[in-house]
């Protein structure tokens, strides 16, 4: 048997690592994905054999796909699961791509898939995209870009280096950076330019979602009815509950602690109306790790004038103790009352989700039969539902506020303690 | 002995410690892992997917960027262990066990891990890409308020001592092991010991948040490289950490390299524990606090390793 059988036979039976291209309203799924023990899903397409797409794509993200396609490592394969939706856009745009249909488990197809890959059953998939440098080096001037002295092209097609205002007394050339839309846990569909000095966010413009106001926090089935019709309290808070605890998972696996990220993110998955001690162990445990104090303490302060403009667990934990369940005799009947800090940082955001999902698991456990009163609005775990959320076209002027001037991995914590919603629903 | 026997020797010897060392620690890690995510600990699966892992790294074609700096991305890893490997040769797993236990054992160690800042700046700088670049910047930012009390510790050890060879700072431990007698030791040492191994709350260069840093655009050979080599910088970093704060071989009833064995052990695990049950620093803050706190720390620990000996 030869090196290469070898090494093929010994790498079947690891965890395939694979990177995750999703949409907006996934949660649920990607959050199974990451529990599943056959598969790593992994934090750059360069060291994952397999991308996971999943969505009905539009063709403003296809590019992105493509890119994302081509930075991964021979031998590769992509796998689609475009759920219900017609895959026709994809086939049609990039031929190449071998797609695969996976219309019910897509993990069982990423195995089958990179079984015959690694056996060489199957094709590598080429570039989809034309690999060549968009200004090729000539020789000539020193850049290469072609003529004597400064002109004649731009080396590389990127501007020549540049320094860019003094911030704190170290000045380094500026990168930049495009970031998105399918970075690690940032938002789906989330895309920013942003002007790097060293770590430091000089500049940063946040890409418009291609319009506003897609409310794909609501992939939870109760959060999806909520809206239209009067639904049972138990059932709408242990969705928020579920929203808020895995939302930390998340948070958790960005900080560096990934283990303990899958472990809250299956407590999300089992949460019932007598899970309030599991959280409470939980909100105990958790600051022993500093991710509640040296990584997010002090970082991204919105002031409570800022707060004003934002909405649900992000203003209350600036103290804007906006609430529309107060207003619900139902809630009040339950004996709901708005919490709320007063820091307004990171780490605060996250403490008043923990807090808010305990409060949630106890009101179910109190609620019954409770329904929710129609017309009165309801207030999801982004805020109220139906009015815009920060992912709206004006609000994410605020966050381009917060973020310049910070260091980058600030910047991220600030963005990603924000919650922000998908942009788009791959 | 011959001196190329001796030497083909200790080179096996070395390898061979990094090799299984660096295994260990990927069994660790994967165990540690999954006591912590809260399922039983998959002992199979922890002993055997780093060898998978590893298996589909090889058969993974080594990716590029547009025009790196070929040479210094491919030597960037063989630095790395190189580096490890230097720092490991100083260290005695027994009485007479040593490879090359010099008189400046202490001054090749220190010289060895410094080095490392050299390395995962060439790895950040070679690929010509952003992430990486800020990966290595970060290190660079961060290298001198970990080395510094990491090092500051490890002059205290050798004051009892009275010499820079690692196998005097053992002896030296025979009535009493550093850990005690200078309890400010091993803490700070174990802190500057995951900044230098850019592991756990200190993996700021090849962090989540920048998609990896320096390990971002790397794919195939180079990344198996890269990775076994921080893991073979963390095996010579916790058998320093066991000889010079933990008394070496020193122990009762079993063969010295067994107690060396084991000592090593434990603070590998504890070193891989660190990477699951603390979040990763902010550098800003993490800076301040080692100027701060860390080097006046380090600074009273070789005070008072001083003040003893008079």
């Amino acid at each position: 048997m030869g090196l290469r059988e070898t090494l093929a036979r010994l790498a079947l039976d690891g965890p395939v690592p694979v990177f995750v291209v999703a949409g907006g309203g996934l949660d649920h799924e990607l959050v199974r994905l990451k529990l599943d023990p056959r598969i790593r899903l992994v934090s750059t397409p360069r060291s994952a054999n397999v991308m996971l797409a999943m969505g009905a794509p539009t063709s403003r993200l296809l590019r992105p796909a493509a890119r994302v396609h081509d930075q991964m490592s021979h031998p590769r394969a992509t796998v689609w699961a475009p759920g219900s939706a017609s895959i026709d856009r994809i086939t049609r745009l990039f031929p190449e791509i071998g797609i695969v249909r996976a219309p019910d488990d897509p993990v069982d197809h990423v195995l089958a898939t990179h079984e015959r890959l690694i056996h060489g059953e199957r094709p590598s998939e080429p570039d989809v995209l034309p690999n060549e440098e968009p200004n090729p080096w000539r020789g000539v001037g020193p850049y290469g870009q072609g003529g004597k002295g400064m002109t004649g092209g731009v080396p590389y097609g990127r501007p020549l280096p540049q320094r860019s205002g003094d911030r704190d007394g170290l000045e380094l050339d500026v990168l930049d950076l495009r970031v998105g839309p399918f970075f690690p846990h940032l938002p789906a569909g989330f895309e920013m330019t942003v002007k790097l000095q060293g770590d430091i966010v000089q500049e940063v413009r946040i890409h418009r979602p291609p319009r506003a106001g897609i409310r794909s926090d609501l992939h939870d089935p109760v959060l999806q009815r909520v809206a239209a019709e009067s639904v049972c309290i138990a059932e709408l808070e242990l969705a928020r509950a579920r929203h808020h605890v895995l939302g930390f998972a998340g948070a958790l696996h960005f900080h560096g602690l990934q283990a303990l990220g899958r472990r809250v993110a299956r407590m999300a998955t089992t949460l019932s109306p007598d899970s309030a001690p599991t959280i409470l162990r939980l909100r105990r445990l958790v600051p022993t790790t500093g991710v509640l104090s040296w990584s997010t303490k002090g970082v991204g302060v919105v002031s409570r004038a800022l707060a004003e403009e934002l909405r649900g667990p992000n203003a209350r934990a600036s103290g804007v103790l906006r609430d529309l369940r107060a207003h619900d005799p139902t809630y009040q009947a339950l004996g709901f009352e708005p919490i709320g800090r007063e820091e307004g940082d990171a780490a605060a955001r996250w403490k008043q989700r923990i807090d808010e999902a305990i409060q949630s698991v106890e009101l179910a456990r109190r609620a019954e039969g409770a329904r929710t009163t129609p017309g009165l609005g309801v207030e999801g775990p982004r805020g109220p539902i139906g009015s815009p959320t920060l992912t709206s076209r004006d609000d994410l002027s605020i966050v381009t506020g917060l973020i310049e001037g910070m260091e980058w991995g600030d910047a991220l914590t600030t963005i990603v303690s924000l919650d922000l919603g998908p942009m788009v629903q791959l | 002995m011959n001196p190329w026997t001796h030497a083909a020797i200790s080179l096996a010897a070395v390898a061979g410690v990094l090799l299984v060392g660096g295994y260990v620690v990927a069994v660790l890690d994967r165990a540690v892992s999954d006591a912590v995510s809260g399922v039983a600990v998959r002992w199979r699966a922890a002993f055997g997917d780093p060898v998978r892992e590893a298996a589909l790294t090889l058969l993974s074609q080594r990716t590029t960027t547009e025009r790196p700096d070929a040479e210094g991305w491919a030597l960037a890893p063989a630095l790395l262990t190189a580096l490890a490997a230097s720092a490991l040769v100083v260290i005695p797993a027994g009485p007479g066990l040593d490879v090359a236990d010099i008189p400046a054992g202490l001054v090749l160690f220190g010289a060895a891990t410094a080095l490392v800042t050299i390395a995962v700046f060439l790895h950040g700088w070679s690929a010509n890409s952003p992430f990486p670049l800020v990966g290595a910047y970060r290190f660079i930012a961060v290298a001198l308020s970990v080395e510094i009390p990491f090092f500051l510790v490890l002059i205290g050890t050798a004051l009892p001592a009275e010499s820079l060879a690692v196998g005097d700072v053992v002896r030296s431990q025979t009535g009493m092991w550093n850990v005690l007698r200078q309890p400010l030791g091993l803490p700070i040492y174990l802190v500057g010991a995951l900044g230098v191994a850019f592991w756990g709350p200190l993996n700021l260069s090849d962090a989540e948040d920048l998609a990896l840093g320096t390990l971002a655009e790397v794919s195939g050979l180079p990344r198996l490289l890269w990775q076994s080599g921080q893991a073979s910088l963390l095996v010579a970093l916790a058998a320093m950490g066991a000889a010079a704060f933990l008394g070496g071989w020193l122990g009762p009833w079993l063969p010295g390299w067994i107690w060396m064995t084991g000592k090593t052990g434990v603070l590998l695990a504890v070193l891989v524990a660190g990477r699951h049950l603390l979040a990763r620093v902010r550098l800003e803050r993490f800076v301040v606090f080692g100027w701060t706190v860390l080097i006046p720390l380090a600074l009273v620990d070789v005070f008072v390793a001083g003040i003893s000996l008079l």
